[in-house]
């Protein structure tokens, strides 16, 4: 996507690719800041843990009892998954409050890769879930994808039993092809309103407060200065709020898509 | 002509957008406050399901921002 007010020069062509190494740099920047985190976390475990500890404690906790109060079979298993996509997204979101920082949220690639890996996992999960069910009530490992696959054609057996004469034989083909489709559809539509939701958000906030501090610093009515400062300064606080909710959301949402994927339909 | 059209457009798509997005919002949040209020006990759980909605709602609206982002970029 072509946008306007996008820095042209960090876009560099290599093997016939674009690479946008703003995103690169800052994404990798965010690594290492949750890197240094969790060595400091880490060494403040212990029988009364320290500040950062305490911290990360609660964080965990929370996620894993949201967890527990959403999937009923062996909740701990997605937690440092859901706290992994959490801790990037936090970060990179709040990289955009720095000046000069751009967080790497901001670029459309990050995103929908953040959504495909979400997308492919929770995809993952419930094909494993259903193999294991099915292992272990004996009907073999295929038995269960099978029963994975089936939920493609989710309302149809449901219509099928309750149509009666030859309804049933001139409806069910045309709704049978009608529901594959939509739900796929469903499923790539996630995808797209996972990745645009958390695009938007951040691209429209750091947009917004580019312009107010480009009018702080620049505008030609110098009495107007003031009031420019005072809105980036509030706005900057709303990103800073705004980067939480939509790091929270994305986390909470792979978790509903985990549980819906696990539970069965 | 048409790049101003465009521009017309990109700003038409993101304030009728944003209106329907408002007005959506508002009225989960009113729900939402009324129900904390009766039953402060479950208000939790109540938060993260409005949050959640909300980020449906939200959704919406910034469909319509990156479309209006689009215009912006075929007009200027």
């Amino acid at each position: 996507m072509n946008i306007p007010v996008e820095v042209e020069w960090y876009r560099v062509k290599w093997f016939g690719m674009i690479f946008h190494l703003d995103t690169l740099f800052y994404s990798w920047l965010a690594l290492l800041v949750i890197l240094i985190l969790a060595l400091f976390a880490r060494r403040s475990i212990r029988e009364i843990p320290g500040r950062l500890g305490c911290l990360f404690e609660h964080i965990y906790a929370y996620f894993s009892d949201l967890a527990a109060s959403m999937i009923h079979k062996d909740p701990q298993r997605y937690v440092p998954f859901i706290m992994t996509i959490f801790l990037f997204v936090l970060i990179c979101n709040w990289m955009g409050l720095i000046p000069t920082f751009i967080p790497p949220t901001r670029d459309y690639n990050t995103t929908l890769a953040l959504a495909l890996i979400s997308f492919f996992a929770f995809n993952f999960y419930g094909i494993r879930r259903a193999m294991e069910d099915s292992k272990a009530s004996g009907k073999g490992v295929w038995g269960g994808f099978v029963k994975w696959i089936s939920h493609f054609v989710e309302p149809v057996p449901d219509i099928w039993r309750s149509l009666e004469g030859p309804m049933r034989y001139l409806l069910t083909p045309f709704l049978l092809v009608l529901f594959i489709i939509l739900n796929i559809m469903e499923e790539l539509m996630r995808v797209l309103s996972l990745s645009v939701r958390l695009m938007g958000n951040i691209l429209g906030e750091h947009l917004v407060l580019g312009v107010l501090l480009y009018l702080a610093l620049f505008i030609t009515q110098v009495w107007l200065r003031p009031m420019n400062w005072a809105t980036s300064t509030f706005v900057c606080l709303l990103g800073a709020l705004t980067g939480f909710i939509q790091a929270f959301v994305f986390a909470v949402l792979s978790l509903s898509y985990i549980s819906g994927a696990v539970e069965g339909h | 002509m048409g790049a101003a059209m465009a521009f017309l457009a990109a700003g038409l798509a993101i304030g009728m957008g944003a209106l329907g997005a408002a007005l959506g919002q508002g009225k989960a949040i009113s729900g939402a406050a009324e129900a904390i209020g009766r039953n402060p006990e479950a208000g939790g759980f109540i938060r993260t399901t409005l949050i959640i909605g909300l980020a449906f709602i939200e959704s919406l609206c910034l469909y319509a921002f990156v479309i209006s982002i689009m215009l912006w970029s075929k007009g200027g």
